[in-house]
């Protein structure tokens, strides 16, 4: 994902902000890392490039 | 770029691994992707931010980029799904953005959003989540629905209007264990839908 996905990027459970956190980029994008919210203390895990927003219950 | 180069074009995008029959994950054909897309070049509503709500392995999405879309933005809540768009969008070589999240969490704001999305065929009012989705976050939705669905669109939808409509042929690859058929011709209704505040005809 792009850096600037980010604002259309919210927490699915309470709508609030995300926190990016980064491990893997190139000079496009973001290829691995999480985003995470504060407020629920919830981990969405960015892989292969793409955000997975899916409550955890819902993820493979 | 000419309809049929668009469709030509769009034929190499892969199609599901595995199928899920309850989320109707049937690819867009490359000539119906075509059409809806020209549609819309030709309208002039393919300049700006494009979302496609349900981009299941990109087509659409990936062939509102070929077309010039500033950006491009799928979504879909099948992870393998988008995992193949993301390589089918590499393979073309556009840049398209995908995000993995059920279709009603859509947020921001988009010109125009092109679907095609569950007709409700197996699991009731699944089209509906898409559609509301799309007034939304859209200004101008194309979208693509079972033929005989305009009457139950125009009043979902209000107070949005459709401008424009018409029927055309979406030949179905037997993809499911239940098809009978190798090919079957479905017909479709390919709407244009806008909120009424900007509507320009």
């Amino acid at each position: 994902m792009k850096k600037d996905l980010m604002d259309i990027l919210a927490c699915p459970i309470c709508k609030g902000d995300l926190v990016l956190n980064i491990s893997k980029e190139d000079e496009k994008e973001i290829i691995s890392g999480t985003l995470y919210c504060s407020k629920c203390n919830e981990y969405f895990p960015i892989e292969d490039g793409i955000p997975n927003m899916l409550p955890p219950e819902l993820r493979e | 770029m000419k309809q049929r180069k668009l469709e030509i074009l769009l034929e190499k995008v892969r199609s599901f691994d595995s199928p899920d029959v309850t989320l109707e994950q049937y690819s867009t054909p490359s000539v119906l992707a075509a059409e809806l897309l020209h549609f819309a070049f030709m309208k002039g509503d393919l300049d700006d931010t494009v979302y496609d709500l349900g981009c299941g392995t990109g087509m659409l999405a990936i062939g509102a980029k070929v077309l010039g879309a500033k950006r491009v933005v799928g979504f879909d809540s099948d992870p393998a799904a988008l995992d193949i768009a993301r390589e089918n969008a590499e393979k073309l070589g556009v840049e398209v953005e995908f995000e993995c999240l059920d279709i009603r969490q859509v947020r921001g704001h988009a010109h125009t959003v092109v679907m095609n999305p569950p007709f409700g065929a197996q699991v009731k009012g699944s089209d509906r989540p898409f559609l509301s989705t799309a007034m939304k976050v859209g200004d101008v939705t194309y979208s693509i629905h079972n033929s005989g669905s305009l009457a139950f669109v125009k009043k979902f939808i209000e107070p949005a209007v459709i401008t424009e409509w018409y029927n055309t042929g979406f030949p179905i690859k037997r993809t499911f264990k239940f098809h009978k058929k190798d090919v079957e011709r479905i017909e479709v209704e390919i709407y244009r839908i806008t909120k009424e505040n900007d509507q320009d005809n």
